[in-house]
C-alpha cells in the first residue's frame, strides 16, 4: 500500500495513544503530539494532491472472506476523497494549534487531543473508503469522538446531557445506514461505493430498492448534517469546547452527510431521491437562518448558521449540482472554521463569555481578531470578491435553474438572510459599548502564534481560494461542468444583501431603542420565541420519545421484561444449578474416578465403531 | 536448522537460570526468534529430516507457537524458571510434530511432547501441585497405552505411514482409528477423558498450566486433524457421528461445570475444556473447505488468549495470592494493567467481536455450517452464550465490586509486561484481519 495512504490509516490511532500516554507523564507533550501528528496527515493529503490527481488510488482488499459471504475493504481515492482529505488534515491541524492556547488551562489535555486525534482518523477513514463497510466504520468513529468530545467536561450537566442527545439524534440516523447497507448487502449484492455508480449509471439496479436505500443513506445525512428534523443535537454540541464546535460541528464531520450523497450522486440521481434531498434541504436553510436570526449565544447563532449553509450545499446536490453543493462545502468549511475559531478568540478573550448581548465594543481590544470575523462573515454572507459569494451564488443559481418552486424560494431566503444573522452577531461583540463589567476590566490578550496565525491563514483563505473556484469545480467534477446561469440573479442578491445589511446596520448600530420596542410586541415576541427555540422541533422530538417511546411501547415491553423474560431467566439460575449438581457427581476428584470415566470414553468409541463397522 | 537450535539453546539454557535469569530469556528469545527465521526460510526440519514438510499453515503455526513461548519465557521468575529450558525443548518437539508427514513420527512425537508436559508439571511445590502432576501424569500413562493399542493395530493394516499415501480402507482401521483417537481425546481434554484436566489445570503452578491448557493442546490439535485427515474424509458417518457427540457432551458439560465454580484456575480449566469441544466442530466438518481454516484458526486464537489468561492469573497469585473469586473484589484498583488484559482476554475467550477468539468461532463454526451440521452449531452458539456468563462473572468482580482490602498497587514486571503485549498483540491481530489464516489454508 501506498505510503501516504498507510500514514493517513494509521497515524491518527498511534498519534491519541502517544497523546494521551505521554501526556499523562508531562501534560505539554499531548499538545505536541497532536499537531506534529496533525502535520504529518496534513502532508500525507498534500503528498497525495500532488502525486496522485492524475490517477485514482484504488485498493481491493476483502476484510473476512467465508464462501459467498464476503466483507470488503477497499480503499478508493479520487479527487472527491483528495480534497475532503485537504479539508480535514488542513482545518484539523490549525484547530489542534489553535486549541494550544485556547485548551491551554485545562487539566485534561491528554484526553482532549487523543480525541481529537481519533476523530481524525475516523474523518479520513470515511473519505478514502470504498465500501459502505468502511465509511460505516468511520462514521461511527465520528459519531463516537463528536459524543467523547460534546461531553468533554462531563462533570457539566449540560455538557453530558448535549453528548448524550447528539449520540441518540445521530444514531438514529445512522441505524437508516446500516438498513440500507444489510438492503444493498443482500439485494445488490454489493457495497462498493463505485460500484454502486456504475450499476446506477448503467441501470442495473432495482428503482424501487434503490430509492429506498438512497432515503436511507440519506437521513443517515439528515442526523449527521444537522438537517430537519435531526438538528437540536447540534446546537446543544455548542456545550463543547469551541475549537471542537469548529472543527467537528463547524467544518468536517457535519460535512460527511454531504460527502457521502456527493460519492453516491450518481446512485442517488438514479433513484429520483436528489427531489427529496433538495426539499429537506431547502426547508432545513430557511429553519436554520431564520432561527440564527433571533439566537443570544455565539455559538448558537454560529450553528444555525452552519445547518442552514450546509442545507445549501444540500440543496446544490439536491437539485442536480455536484460542482455547487461541492463548492459550497469546501468554502463553508473554511470560513466556518475561521468563525468558530474567531468566536473561540472572542469568548477567550472575555473571560470565557458567549452571550453576544454581554459583550460588545471588542474592536478596541482586539482589532485583528475582529478584521479576520469580519473577513470570515462577508464570506458567509456571500459578499464578492469572498469565496463564499462564489459557491452561494452557484447553488441559488442551480436552484433557479433545475430546483420547483418550494426549493428556489427558501433556498433564496435563507441565502439572504446570512448576511442579516452574521452582522448582528458581528456588530454585538465588536461595537459600541462592553455590556459587561468583567470587560472594562483586565482582558486575556491573543498570543500572535497560536491564535492570530491561523486565524490569518484562514481568512487569507477564504478570500484568495476565490482565485480557483473554477480550478476546485474542475478538480472535484472534471471538465464538463454544466454552469447554471440566470440572468440578473447576481444583481438581484447583492441589492437584496445591501438592503438587509442596511437595516441590520440601521437597527443595531443607531436604532437599539426602536429594536427593544418592535421586539416587545406580543405578536413579535411570539414570532421569536419559535425562532429561538428552533421552531420547538427539539420539544416536539423529545415529547413523542417521552410519551410514546419511553411511556407507551418502552413501558409495556418493560413489563413483559420483567414478569416474562425475567422469570425465565432468573429460573435458568436453577436450571444450571440442577445440571452442575448432576455433572458434578463425576467430579469426584480422586483418580480412579477419572480413570473410569476414561474408559468409559474409549468404550464408547469403540462401540460406537463397532456398530458403524457392522453397517459398513 | 530451528529444530537444533532450539535444542541446543535448551541445553545451554540451564547453565545460566540459576545465576542470571536475564541471560537465559534472552537466549531463549534469540533462540526463539532464529528459529522463527528458519521456519520463515523454509529450512526449519524438512532441509535435514526426512519425514517433514511444512506448508503455509504450518508455518504460521509454528510462528505464532514460537512468539507465545517466547512471550511465556519472559514472564517466568521465580522458581519457575526451569520451565524456560523445558519450554526451548517442547519448542524443538512441537516444530517437529507440527510438520511430520509421517503417522509413525507422529505417535513418537506424540509421547515425546507428553513426556515434556509430564516434566513441566513436575515442578512441585506443594501438595496441590502434586496431586495435579500425579493426575496428569496417571491418565496421561493410560492414554499412551491406548494410542500405541491403537497404532499397533493400524500399523497391521497399512503399507505406508506417510499421510498421503496410507492405506486408511477397511474395518479394521476404523476401530484403530477410534482407539488412537481415545487415547488423543485425552490430551485434547474431551469429555469424557477430561477428569484429570479439571484438576491438573487447576492445581499445578500456573505458568505450566498456561504451557500445558494453551500451548500443548493447540498444537496437538492441528497436528491431530492434518494426522487424520485422510480418516476423516474416508469415514464421513463415523467422522460427524462421534467428533459432533463428543463435541456436545464437552462444551455443554464444561460449561455448566465451570459456571459454579468458586476457584479462578477452575473456571479456567473448565473453559479450557469447553474450547476443546468447539475445537471438535472443524473435526466434524472435515468435508467443508473451510475445515483447515477453523481449526488452524481455533488453534492460533486459543494459544493467545488461553495463555495469556494463566500467566496473568500466575503473576495474581505470586503477588496478591489471587484464588478465589473473592479474591479479585475490586482488583482494578489494585492492578489496572493485569485487569485490563485479563479483561481483553476473557472477552476473546467468550468471543467478544475484534478480538481473535470470535473469527476463531466464526470460521469454525462456518465450517460447520458448510457441512451441513447446523444442529451441532446451533447448539455451540448457545454454550458461547451460555459461557459468557461465568467469563462476564469474573469481569464483574474486578470491575464492579468493592475490594476487601486495600492493599498496594502493583506494577507489572517488565519481561511480564513484553510478554502479555506479544499474547495480546495477537488476539487483536488475528481478531481484525482473517486474511493471513484465510490465506494460508487455500491450497489444502
Amino acid at each position: 500500500m501506498n505510503n501516504a495512504v498507510l500514514t493517513l490509516l494509521i497515524a491518527p490511532y498511534i498519534g491519541a495513544v502517544l497523546a494521551y500516554v505521554l501526556g499523562k507523564t508531562k501534560r505539554e507533550l499531548a499538545f505536541w503530539v497532536a499537531e506534529v501528528v496533525g502535520f504529518i496527515l496534513f502532508l500525507a493529503s498534500l503528498v497525495l494532491f500532488f502525486k496522485y490527481s492524475d490517477t485514482v488510488i484504488d485498493i481491493d482488499y476483502t476484510w473476512i472472506a467465508l464462501g459467498n459471504i464476503q466483507i470488503p475493504f477497499g480503499i478508493y481515492i479520487d479527487h472527491l476523497s483528495i480534497v475532503m482529505l485537504l479539508v480535514a488534515t488542513g482545518l484539523g491541524f490549525l484547530d489542534i494549534h489553535f486549541a494550544h492556547d485556547y485548551m491551554g488551562d485545562d487539566p485534561d489535555q491528554p484526553r482532549y487531543y487523543a480525541k481529537v486525534l481519533f476523530f481524525i482518523g475516523g474523518m479520513i477513514l470515511l473519505v478514502i473508503t470504498k465500501d459502505l463497510i468502511g465509511a460505516f466504520v468511520g462514521w461511527e468513529f465520528m459519531g463516537l469522538a463528536s459524543y467523547l468530545l460534546i461531553s468533554f467536561w462531563y462533570y457539566k450537566n449540560s455538557a453530558a446531557d448535549a453528548g448524550m442527545q447528539a449520540f441518540l439524534y445521530t444514531r438514529f440516523g445512522d441505524i437508516f445506514i446500516l438498513a440500507a447497507i444489510a438492503l444493498l448487502f443482500f439485494y445488490a449484492g454489493t457495497v462498493n461505493l463505485v460500484e454502486l455508480n456504475q450499476m446506477a449509471n448503467a441501470g442495473q439496479l432495482d428503482k424501487t430498492l434503490a430509492l429506498v436505500v438512497a432515503l436511507f443513506i440519506f437521513m443517515g445525512a439528515i442526523g449527521k448534517s444537522g438537517q430537519f428534523p435531526l438538528y437540536p443535537w447540534l446546537m446543544n454540541a455548542m456545550e463543547g469546547p469551541t475549537t471542537v464546535s469548529a472543527l467537528i460541528h463547524g467544518a468536517t464531520m457535519v460535512n460527511s452527510g454531504i460527502y457521502i450523497v456527493a460519492r453516491l450522486f450518481d446512485f442517488f440521481a438514479y433513484t429520483d431521491a436528489l427531489f427529496i434531498v433538495a426539499n429537506v434541504a431547502a426547508l432545513s436553510a430557511f429553519i436554520g437562518a431564520t432561527s440564527a436570526l433571533v439566537q443570544k449565544e455565539i455559538k448558537k447563532i454560529l450553528a444555525y448558521s452552519t445547518m442552514s449553509h450546509l442545507s445549501i450545499a444540500f440543496v446544490g446536490l439536491g437539485v442536480g449540482s455536484l460542482a455547487a453543493g461541492m463548492l459550497h462545502l469546501v468554502n463553508h468549511a473554511i470560513f466556518k472554521a475561521l468563525l468558530f475559531l474567531s468566536a473561540g478568540a472572542v469568548i477567550y478573550i472575555a473571560h470565557h463569555t458567549k452571550d453576544a448581548w454581554k459583550l460588545g465594543g471588542l474592536i478596541k481590544t482586539a482589532p485583528w481578531v475582529a478584521l479576520f470575523m469580519a473577513m470570515g462573515s462577508l464570506s458567509l454572507a456571500g459578499v464578492p470578491p469572498f469565496s463564499g459569494y462564489f459557491s452561494k451564488e452557484m447553488v441559488v443559481a442551480a436552484a433557479w435553474e433545475w430546483g420547483n418552486g418550494f426549493t428556489k424560494t427558501f433556498v433564496t431566503i435563507a441565502a439572504l438572510l446570512s448576511i442579516a444573522y452574521i452582522t448582528r452577531l458581528w456588530i454585538l461583540i465588536f461595537l459600541g459599548e462592553p455590556r459587561n463589567e468583567d470587560l472594562k476590566g483586565s482582558v486575556h490578550h491573543p498570543s500572535n502564534l497560536w491564535m492570530r496565525l491561523p486565524l490569518g491563514i484562514l481568512a487569507f483563505l477564504t478570500l484568495f481560494i476565490s482565485i480557483w473556484q473554477c480550478d476546485i469545480v474542475h478538480y472535484i467534477v472534471g471538465e464538463d461542468v454544466i454552469e447554471p446561469h440566470v440572468a440578473g440573479l447576481a444583481a438581484f442578491m447583492l441589492t437584496g444583501m445591501l438592503i438587509i445589511f442596511l437595516i441590520v446596520v440601521g437597527l443595531y448600530v443607531k436604532g437599539l431603542n426602536l429594536l427593544y420596542k418592535i421586539a416587545s410586541h406580543h405578536f413579535v415576541q411570539t414570532i421569536h420565541q419559535v425562532l429561538f427555540n428552533g421552531y420547538y422541533v427539539e420539544a416536539m422530538i423529545t415529547w413523542i420519545s417521552k410519551n410514546i417511546i419511553v411511556g407507551a411501547i418502552a413501558k409495556s415491553m418493560r413489563w413483559f421484561d420483567t414478569y416474562v423474560i425475567d422469570y425465565i431467566v432468573n429460573k435458568t439460575v436453577d436450571m444450571t444449578k440442577f445440571v452442575y449438581n448432576i455433572f458434578k457427581a463425576g467430579h469426584s476428584g480422586k483418580i480412579g474416578t477419572y480413570m473410569g470415566q476414561f474408559v468409559l470414553g474409549v468404550a464408547i468409541i469403540v462401540i460406537a465403531i463397532l456398530i458403524i463397522v457392522k453397517g459398513l | 536448522m530451528s529444530f537444533i537450535i532450539l535444542i541446543a539453546a535448551g541445553l545451554l539454557v540451564p547453565i545460566f537460570y540459576r545465576n542470571n535469569i536475564v541471560i537465559a530469556k534472552i537466549i531463549a528469545v534469540l533462540a526463539f526468534i532464529l528459529a522463527a527465521y528458519f521456519v520463515f526460510k523454509g529450512e526449519s526440519l524438512n532441509s535435514i529430516f526426512p519425514y517433514f514438510v511444512a506448508d503455509d499453515a504450518t508455518k504460521l503455526m509454528e510462528f505464532v507457537l514460537l512468539a507465545t513461548l517466547a512471550a511465556v519465557s519472559l514472564a517466568l521468575t521465580g522458581f519457575e524458571r526451569p520451565l524456560i529450558s523445558q519450554m526451548l525443548f517442547l519448542a524443538g518437539a512441537s516444530l517437529a510434530f507440527l510438520e511430520t508427514n509421517n503417522f509413525f513420527m507422529f505417535i513418537v512425537l506424540f509421547e515425546v511432547i507428553a513426556i515434556i508436559s509430564y516434566i513441566l508439571v513436575a515442578n512441585i511445590r506443594n501438595f496441590y501441585n502434586a496431586e495435579g502432576a500425579i493426575k496428569a501424569f496417571i491418565a496421561g500413562a493410560v492414554a499412551s497405552g491406548i494410542i500405541l493399542l491403537g497404532f499397533a493395530l493400524f500399523s497391521f493394516t497399512t503399507d505406508s505411514f506417510i499421510y498421503s499415501e496410507m492405506n486408511v480402507s477397511g474395518k479394521f482401521t476404523l476401530i484403530a482409528e477410534a482407539i488412537m483417537l481415545a487415547g488423543i481425546f485425552y490430551k485434547l481434554t474431551v469429555v469424557p477423558m477430561h477428569g484429570w484436566a479439571a484438576d491438573a489445570y487447576s492445581q499445578v503452578n500456573h505458568a505450566a498450566a498456561a504451557i500445558l491448557s494453551g500451548v500443548i493442546k493447540s498444537v496437538v490439535l492441528f497436528a491431530t486433524f492434518k494426522a487424520f485427515y485422510k480418516f476423516l474424509i474416508a469415514y464421513p458417518l463415523a467422522t460427524v457421528l462421534i467428533f459432533s457427540f463428543f463435541a456436545i457432551l464437552t462444551m455443554t458439560l464444561a460449561n455448566f461445570m465451570a459456571l459454579w465454580q468458586k476457584r479462578i484456575s477452575k473456571i479456567l480449566a473448565y473453559s479450557s475444556i469447553a474450547h476443546s469441544g468447539y475445537a471438535l466442530i472443524p473435526f466434524a466438518a472435515a468435508a467443508s473447505v473451510y475445515s483447515y481454516a477453523g481449526i488452524l484458526y481455533y488453534a492460533v486464537a486459543y494459544i493467545f488468549m488461553q495463555t495469556s489468561v494463566f500467566l496473568l492469573l500466575n503473576d495474581l497469585r505470586r503477588e496478591l495470592g489471587v484464588k478465589y473469586l473473592d479474591d479479585i473484589k475490586g482488583l482494578y484498583k489494585k492492578a489496572p494493567l493485569h485487569s485490563l488484559l485479563f479483561t481483553i482476554q476473557l472477552f476473546s475467550l467468550a468471543g467478544i467481536p475484534l478480538l481473535a477468539g470470535f473469527l476463531s468461532k466464526a470460521v469454525a463454526f462456518y465450517a460447520g455450517v458448510d457441512a451441513g451440521l447446523w444442529i451441532i452449531v446451533l447448539i455451540a452458539l448457545l454454550n458461547s452464550a451460555l459461557a459468557v456468563g461465568y467469563y462476564v462473572w469474573i469481569i464483574k468482580h474486578i470491575y464492579f465490586d468493592e475490594p476487601k482490602n486495600n492493599g498496594e498497587v502493583i506494577q507489572m514486571s517488565t519481561g511480564s509486561m513484553i510478554g502479555q503485549l506479544i499474547l495480546l498483540a495477537g488476539t487483536i491481530y488475528f481478531g481484525i484481519v482473517a486474511g493471513d489464516i484465510m490465506n494460508a489454508t487455500i491450497s489444502f
